[in-house]
């Protein structure tokens, strides 16, 4: 069995009048350990998929299986649970309480999850142990971004969701970013899902999943991935 | 780390939780500080009249046995009995000193508490004598007094100086409001010590209550029991010093509970519409921190911390200012009024509720205000907010919308876009219209009464008092002495359809030294026939014109039945009043008590007819002093309502000022002005201050109306604002509105069109 199973999963917007498939009838599997990249224009349906699978929103039908658990059966509560046990999140706006510190952000886990690793240990993980004490306003976008990888990997999660987490950023810094969610990869067998419309990355995933207008368009399996160190764009 | 986060959120939006954070601190402090007071003031009387065990019940009479007296203590529910004999007599070196001696023997009810000097021992010969008189009077422990009684002379030396629990409110002339200690006080002395051929009867029995009896029952059982004569039974309700200081702690409890009402709901708006915009602009924190597992009750919990915390500290920074600069203030006032035996201060537990409530109300308001951004999931909180869909108004649909020049488009939209915010202001112009109303209008009610009464309805200049002792020759040579109206005046019981009512009757001959006027205050006079009523006295009887009322003085045993022919409108003193005419025909006879002059009189108070002369002017001033004591609430009301109106005005001109810097700088970018722009802002709050004041105003008002109904029965005031009051008011408003926006308004000017327009985020 697959460490996530996506069941012919839809899901539809209600915008009033008008009903918005967003995504229509998805099946598809990742493995322990993957990296992954969610390819496709925008509003290929993309980010629903991330929500869904981080347990953000709900699917109109069809089944999602984490490590064996229908999350789709889950209440609000469960869902809550869920987030907080098993995911990581990564915004293309970073999404930082701009009100607290690096360090603050990141042991905000903390008050969640008992069991959480230290927050300056992930903040040296991702190399900002020494802007732990500056607000999300002084610190540059790559490193909000590098808090905000922080934050997520500290709570030991199964699966590290990020939308677009390169989308804000300049090639360089983005690559940088890309860079580090690989080794945490490869080094810790982290489950990771990369959602981006950028075509270059495809290269340093293990998977790439491609998708437009809702439907899985084609999925790839990269036998040799390239190291992020060695791609150019 | 959410606690921080709290923290450094009211860091940013410092303005606004401050303001929020005033309201809930003079909610408080106003309303533990009045509360300490009267209820300090309360239990400090309780224990008072627990101690000097105050009588429940007074039975007054002409004479009564120590039979009666044990014949009383027999009746089912009666604790104890004491016998005394009471009268005022007046003080043999200036017969305008009078005193209320009490003459008794082992008694064991109402017991004065004694200050300074030897303790209650009846083998000593001498006087405990009411310390206040004595402090006023220049008396001291070992001074001799002589009081004159009937025809013979009492002297006695000072024993101790004392207060004593009926006399907390010690005044002896109707038409005065504060006691005058210079000329009234009491004293106590044993019987033993009165000189042989003084003949002591007895003229009260105190009674005693046991713990639960209805006192209806006992009262029952005395009128039975003395049937055969009259007497007075009045109970503490009744007790004009009890009663009068019960009024006073009901209309300090009063006024405690309006005020702060206003800045409680203050307090719980702002704090709603603050937290409406901190949680709409956090609303992608909010998605974040869902999305990192938080639950929904954590988020909910810590936005509600924000009004819980605020309206915590400010309430017990309050509780604890409050007690210990309010009641020093008002007990300055209370002081010239009341006797106790100290004065301090007790936190009821009302106050530890009422704070409880203002942090509740906080949290509730906060609640309210961040429910809207946690229904959605997750996901859609992070995404940026749909922009509010624009419905237009019926106004902008009519034909009208067009002729309207821009400026006014422009903020009628925008006050029915933002109707809290509009609604906040609305209400904080109001309160504050209001309070200074209130406050201005109290004043000029007080005053009006003092004028109505001593310039339009008694218009005579000095009121000579009659000896009741004195014979009718005297009287009569009085009369041929000076001109005047002749005035008979007595304490009454009147009754109607099983109601009863003390009151007070007054019998007039021909004369022009009291007028009367109907409930407009139109000019009326008495009729040759039936009776005349007063207006509140009418109100507590359900007495209309034409109704028969039954009427009984004091001495008498027989009701006199009578029609209501006229009702009349007088301040104080609620009863009957007749025509001396009627009156002789209804088979009575008159007996006047003063002489109402019409010019001021040189009528010597030595003279033995007379018992005392009382100057209007001096009755006048009297009353003016409680005008002085009103002041200094005046004073509080009108600093209260200038900090309300401003706190209320910054804290929103400031939040419409961040919640639409963007639409203002895209002004500013267009070219408009500074001057232009504040003009724009400067329109709206003109509405909304007009307003405020058009609801504020009859507000103020219905204040003034209803503190009024917390006097005691006896009294009949009519709310009375000037016109002056109603404009200052007014006024007032304007200049803390205007002020207030010229204030904010200059941050137009700094407002850096770049950096506001650039990004959402």
């Amino acid at each position: 069995m697959s460490f996530i199973e996506f069941k012919h999963v839809t899901k539809d917007y209600d915008m009033g009048t008008l009903k918005c498939r967003a995504i229509d009838d998805i099946s598809f599997k990742i493995e322990k350990g993957e990296f992954v990249i969610i390819l496709g224009p925008s509003g290929a349906g993309k980010s629903t998929l991330l929500n869904l699978l981080g347990g953000l929103d709900y699917v109109s039908d069809g089944s999602i299986l984490i490590d064996g658990d229908d999350i789709t059966k889950y209440d609000e509560d469960d869902l809550t649970t869920y987030r907080k046990d098993a995911i990581g999140f990564v915004f293309q706006f970073y999404n930082l309480i701009p009100s607290l510190t690096a360090y603050e952000n990141v042991s905000l886990i903390k008050a969640i999850k008992k069991d959480s690793l230290d927050a300056i240990e992930a903040l040296e993980l991702v190399g900002l142990s020494l802007h732990r004490d500056k607000f999300p306003s002084q610190l540059s976008g790559g490193e909000q971004q590098r808090v905000s990888i922080a934050r997520a990997i500290c709570k030991n999660p199964k699966l590290l969701l990020c939308d677009e987490p390169t989308g804000a950023l300049d090639t360089e810094t983005g690559l940088k970013v890309l860079e580090l969610l690989q080794k945490l990869s490869r080094q810790k067998g982290q489950t990771v899902i990369v959602v981006t419309h950028n075509d270059h990355m495809a290269c340093v995933a293990d998977r790439v999943i491609r998708m437009r207008n809702g439907k899985i368009s084609e999925i790839i399996m990269n036998q040799s991935p390239l190291p992020v160190e060695e791609v150019k764009w | 780390m959410l606690l921080r986060k709290m923290l450094r959120d009211m860091k940013y939006n410092l303005r606004q939780f401050i303001s929020i954070f005033i309201m809930a601190f003079l909610a408080s402090f106003v309303f533990t500080g009045i509360n300490a007071e009267w209820y300090g003031m309360q239990t400090v009387a309780d224990k008072y009249y627990r101690e000097t065990r105050l009588s429940d019940i007074w039975v007054i009479g002409s004479i009564f046995s120590k039979e009666d007296a044990m014949r009383v203590k027999d009746i089912s529910g009666v604790e104890d009995v004491s016998l005394r004999f009471s009268s005022n007599m007046p003080l043999f070196s200036d017969n305008n000193k009078e005193l209320n001696i009490n003459i008794i023997d082992d008694n064991t009810l109402s017991i004065p508490k004694v200050i300074q000097g030897s303790s209650f021992d009846d083998t000593m010969d001498g006087i405990w004598l009411d310390s206040s008189f004595a402090k006023a009077n220049g008396l001291e422990i070992g001074d001799s007094v002589s009081l004159v009684f009937s025809d013979s002379i009492i002297e006695k030396n000072i024993l101790g100086l004392i207060i004593h629990p009926e006399h907390v409110y010690s005044t002896n002339e109707s038409g005065r409001f504060t006691p005058d200690h210079e000329n009234y006080g009491f004293g106590f002395l044993y019987s033993s010590s009165l000189p042989q051929d003084f003949e002591l009867h007895y003229n009260q029995i105190l009674i005693e209550l046991n713990d639960g009896v209805r006192e209806e029952d006992v009262t029952k059982e005395l009128e039975n029991m003395f049937s055969d004569r009259f007497i007075l039974i009045i109970n503490r309700d009744a007790h004009l010093s009890v009663s009068t200081f019960d009024n006073e702690i009901r209309q300090n409890k009063a006024m405690g509970g309006v005020f702060p009402i206003v800045f409680f709901l203050i307090a719980a708006l702002s704090i709603f519409t603050t937290m409406t915009r901190i949680t709409y602009s956090q609303r992608t924190q909010i998605g974040t921190l869902k999305a990192l597992g938080f639950s929904k009750k954590t988020i909910l919990l810590h936005y509600i911390s924000y009004g819980i915390w605020i309206g915590l500290i400010g309430g017990i920074l309050g509780l604890i200012t409050g007690p210990l600069v309010i009641p020093p203030i008002l007990f300055n006032m209370q002081k010239t009024l009341y006797t106790l035996p100290e004065w301090s201060i007790a936190i009821s537990p009302v106050s530890f509720v009422i704070i409880a409530l203002l942090a509740l109300s906080c949290g509730i308001s906060s609640y309210l205000a961040c429910r809207k951004q946690l229904i959605e999931v997750p996901a859609a909180s992070l995404r940026p907010r749909a922009p509010k869909t624009n419905v237009h108004s019926k106004i902008e649909k009519s034909r009208l919308w067009y002729g309207l020049s821009f400026a006014v488009q422009w903020n009628i939209r925008d006050i029915i876009r933002s109707k809290i915010r509009s609604i906040m202001a609305t209400v904080g112009v109001l309160g504050c219209t209001a309070l200074l109303l209130f406050g201005l209008g109290l004043g000029d009610t007080v005053n009006s009464v003092s004028s109505w009464m001593y310039n339009d309805l008694n218009v005579y200049e000095d009121k000579i008092n009659i000896d009741p002792q004195a014979s009718i020759e005297d009287i009569i040579v009085l009369g041929s002495n000076y001109t005047g109206q002749w005035i008979q005046e007595s304490n009454i019981e009147i009754r109607y359809n099983y109601k009863k009512e003390n009151g007070f009757l007054t019998v007039l001959d021909d004369g022009d030294g009291i007028r009367f006027e109907d409930k407009n205050k139109n000019r009326i006079n008495l009729y040759d026939e039936g009776i005349g009523i007063s207006y509140k006295m009418a109100e507590l009887l359900d007495v209309k014109v034409g109704d028969i009322i039954e009427w009984r003085s004091f001495g008498q045993k027989d009701w006199t039945r009578s029609e209501v022919s006229v009702i009349y409108r007088t301040p104080m003193g609620q009863g009957l009043a007749i025509k001396r005419s009627t009156y002789d025909s209804l088979g009575q006879s008159f007996k006047p008590t003063s002489l109402l002059t019409y010019d001021r009189t040189d009528a010597d108070s030595a003279l033995s007819v007379v018992e005392s002369i009382q100057n209007k002017e001096v009755l006048k001033s009297s009353f003016n002093e409680l005008l002085d004591s009103i002041r200094m609430i005046i004073a509080i009301l009108v600093l209260g309502a200038i900090l309300l109106g401003s706190v209320v005005l910054y804290n929103l001109g400031a939040l419409s000022y961040t919640e639409r810097i963007r639409e203002l700088a895209t002004l500013k970018v267009l070219g408009f002005h500074p001057g232009q722009i504040r003009s724009l802002l400067r329109m709206q709050n003109i509405w909304l201050t007009i307003l405020g004041i058009i609801l504020g105003v009859p507000i103020g008002y219905w204040l003034v109306g209803f503190m009024l109904s917390t006097m005691p029965a006896s009294i009949d005031m009519s709310t009375d604002i000037s016109k002056t009051s109603v404009i200052i008011s007014i006024l007032g408003t304007f200049i803390v509105s205007i002020t207030v926006n010229l204030i904010l308004s200059r941050n137009i000017k700094r407002i850096n069109m770049v950096s506001a327009l650039k990004s959402v985020e």
